[in-house]
């Protein structure tokens, strides 16, 4: 099973939906806002611009739902919307995989505030099941009436492949006629001090993906990107998705057009991107727009998604430190795109890749 | 298959446990809380890699997992001439929920990484596919209380879909000052030990433990002379789509979880033997878990709820359970459903209230969540060559 992408829900620092992810693509980079940590530094992040998330469309049923379920409502309605799939389908056969690095971890930590400000038997019941690590799917599942499966992944490394994986599997096997499968991931103010004390910030605010650095500099960043993945094509189909899995690294077959890194400053060590680097396709790399997010997997395929279906090449922003001989992007320019592979490495020599074509 | 629980260190203490029909609910000590709840701990385990304070689900997933490994007489050669997998459940093991942490950076603005690092570094299915030295495909699922069951119903899928050879599956879960506090904040736990179905029930106990099961392809069981006595035969999961934290009322999720196992399975209702249900303790779960059984299987069908043995283990629950249910099928009988003794008028089915021999070669397992998530097990006695 080759499935679709036939919608596409986003919600990043570049903003809510597709045209501000094209826009933000086209503008290159922009340099990250500013937070301060509890010792008096700076830490350079790119969090979702201010009201990304506010939407009344939905009424009371987000009211409650936590900063990550509300990024996950929104990117996954979005890309329900955009497949434009005709109406009065069996919910029962639409399926739902959401997939996070860290999870809900604003809402535990303020469930634990509350343990330690009113004690064990004074907490609120509403912080607690919103902290439970599946109520952003489960908000999604509700919101948009999804009556099949229902999966959440939280692993810091490969979450969204499994997603992916899984959701190919609900087609393959008829269980599914269409499924959701998207990520989301946030920033809070213990997730801004836990990356101020095990990352390290670029004085400049720039990543450098295509440095392969031992030592990389990182900004953080959070969204949600979801896709509406069927097993036919819809007019408008973004990509086909040909491979996904996770393995030792090995060079696709038919070199893609476009090798697009997710090289963010995450790994201890990114050295390892130097050998998918030297695979001799057109390289690009997304993450100086997304910011690092271990879980930014489905931001890096929102972007390669719309390359292939726009038939264009964004340029890589901030490429000051990619080797003479390497093939890079360097202006959005229309490109005649066939495939498109993602690579993430997994700091134990591992890589999750995604290998899309287009879908025509 | 392995387990551990407060019912045994492994599947035999479990036995004897469930024959001797013996409930030890407790009152916890593995940390600090004014909450005087009951809970059952499990006891007498020890993990082959010690991995120290606060990460006791590992401990317990490494635990049964040995002994899944020594039941399906998996070498460590054999394991790694093969395409493995590694699929797990947990709910507390995937929150960064370190209250010390916590407290220190609210306090002082600072805070030691060392629970960060050793949350990064302690994904339960990547660690526990480190823990016995394998290089797996690796996935921790963390669908609230089924997620256990829906990490077993990953597992076969990527057997079916050609990834795997065997797959590691099911889920873990410890005892936490979170989910204690948590669920004592929703109104859902009982002060006394829980009676799931019974007409004076009033919540739900924690538990703790790993249930972990071998999934095997056929064709690589066979090239090993490897004949399986069971076999997973089918698989159901479906959304409620209603609320965060109450079923749907119609059941309307677990209808379409038991009808789709059956249906992959390719048999009817009259073919399951028993039902090994959810079966909280709570008002709301039992209420409309019995109904909707009784709407598939009819008001006669045998089933219990080993919480009364166990608690609710919650992300552990769905692999405890199904490993319950393989051996309840494997040995022929069930235990009592530890708690009921007094009908609900309203709930359409009637637990087993003493030790019954079984009739018939399938059973299912059910595993309600958080969120809606119902999944239905649905598993078989292998018939002689075709696991």
């Amino acid at each position: 099973m080759m499935p679709f992408l036939n919608g596409l829900g986003i919600v990043a620092t570049t903003g809510r939906g597709v045209d501000f992810l094209r826009s933000s693509l086209q503008a290159g980079w922009h340099p990250p806002s500013t937070v301060a940590l509890p010792d008096g530094r700076d830490l350079p992040v790119y969090p979702l611009p201010p009201g990304a998330l506010d939407d009344k469309s939905f009424g009371r049923k987000i009211r409650r739902a936590d900063r990550l379920a509300k990024m996950a409502v929104l990117s996954a309605a979005d890309a329900l919307h955009d497949a434009r799939l005709p109406s009065g389908l069996d919910r029962r056969r639409i399926g739902l995989v959401l997939s996070s690095a860290f999870g809900s971890h604003a809402t535990t930590f303020e469930f634990l505030d509350e343990i330690l400000t009113y004690g064990d038997g004074g907490v609120s019941p509403t912080v607690f099941s919103h902290s439970v690590q599946n109520a952003a799917a489960a908000y999604a599942a509700s919101v948009l009436d999804i009556q099949g499966p229902v999966v959440t992944f939280t692993q810091v490394h490969f979450a969204f492949h499994h997603a992916l994986v899984l959701a190919r599997q609900w087609l393959a096997s008829g269980r599914c006629d269409h499924v959701l499968v998207g990520g989301a991931d946030e920033l809070g103010s213990v997730m801004h001090f836990i990356c101020g004390s095990i990352l390290r910030a670029p004085e400049d605010g720039r990543l450098r993906p295509f440095a392969f650095a031992k030592d990389p500099v990182s900004v953080p960043g959070e969204g949600s990107a979801f896709f509406l993945l069927s097993g036919t094509p819809q007019p408008g189909s973004y990509a086909r998705v040909e491979g996904v899995g996770t393995a030792p690294w090995v060079a696709p077959t038919t070199p893609p057009a476009l090798h697009l890194l997710e090289a963010d400053g995450t790994l201890a060590d990114e050295s390892g991107y130097r050998v998918p680097a030297a695979s001799g396709a057109r390289l690009a790399a997304c993450s100086p727009i997304f910011g690092s997010m271990t879980g930014g997997t489905p931001l890096h395929l929102a972007a390669a998604a719309l390359m292939l279906k726009e038939q264009v090449c964004f340029a890589t922003p901030l490429a000051d430190n990619v080797p003479e001989d390497f093939s890079l992007c360097r202006a959005a320019a229309p490109h005649s795109l066939a495939a498109v592979h993602l690579t993430r490495l997994h700091c134990n020599g591992a890589a999750g890749c995604i290998h899309l074509t287009n879908p025509s | 298959m392995g387990a551990v629980s407060s019912s045994g260190a492994n599947t035999a203490e479990t036995l004897v446990s469930f024959r001797a029909a013996r409930s030890l609910p407790v009152r916890q000590t593995l940390f600090e809380s004014p909450l005087d709840l009951p809970v059952f701990e499990a006891t007498g385990f020890a993990a082959a890699h010690p991995y120290g304070d606060g990460v006791r689900t590992l401990e317990l997933a490494s635990h049964a997992v040995r002994e899944a490994l020594a039941d399906a007489a998996l070498e460590p050669d054999l394991l790694a001439r093969a395409r493995v997998g590694v699929c797990l459940g947990t709910t507390v093991a995937s929150q960064l929920n370190d209250l010390a942490f916590y407290r220190s950076f609210k306090t002082t603005g600072s805070a030691s990484m060392t629970p960060v690092m050793r949350y990064l570094k302690g994904n339960l299915a990547e660690a526990i596919a480190a823990d016995i030295g394998i290089r797996a495909i690796t996935a921790t699922l963390t669908n609230a209380c089924s997620s256990g069951a829906d990490a077993i119903a990953l597992g076969a899928q990527w057997i079916d879909a050609g990834l795997c050879d065997i797959v590691l599956a099911g889920g873990a879960d410890e005892l936490n000052r979170v989910p204690l506090c948590g669920f004592h904040a929703l109104g859902l736990s009982s002060p006394l030990p829980c009676l799931p179905f019974d007409r004076h029930r009033n919540g739900l106990n924690l538990g703790e433990g790993a249930g972990i099961v071998v999934l095997e392809s056929p064709a690589h069981a066979r090239s090993r002379g490897r004949k399986p006595g069971l076999a997973l035969c089918g698989h159901g999961t479906a959304c409620d789509a209603h609320h965060l934290t109450a079923p749907h009322p119609g059941g309307r999720g677990l209808l379409a979880a038991l009808r789709i196992s059956l249906d992959l399975a390719g048999l009817r209702p009259g073919d399951i033997a028993f039902v090994n249900a959810h079966g909280t303790g709570t008002r709301d779960n039992d209420l409309i878990e019995g109904t909707a059984l009784a709407a598939v299987f009819g008001p006669s069908l045998a089933v219990l709820s080993t919480k009364g043995f166990t608690g609710h283990a919650l992300g552990a629950s769905g692999g405890l359970e199904a490993v319950f249910t393989g051996l309840a099928l494997r040995e022929g009988w069930l235990p009592p459903s530890i708690g009921f003794t007094e009908q609900d008028e309203r709930i359409p089915v009637t637990p087993l209230r003493e030790h019954t021999k079984i009739h018939g070669r399938y059973a299912i397992s059910t595993s309600l969540a958080f969120g809606g998530n119902n999944t239905a097990l649905l598993i078989g006695l292998a018939r002689e060559g075709t696991p």
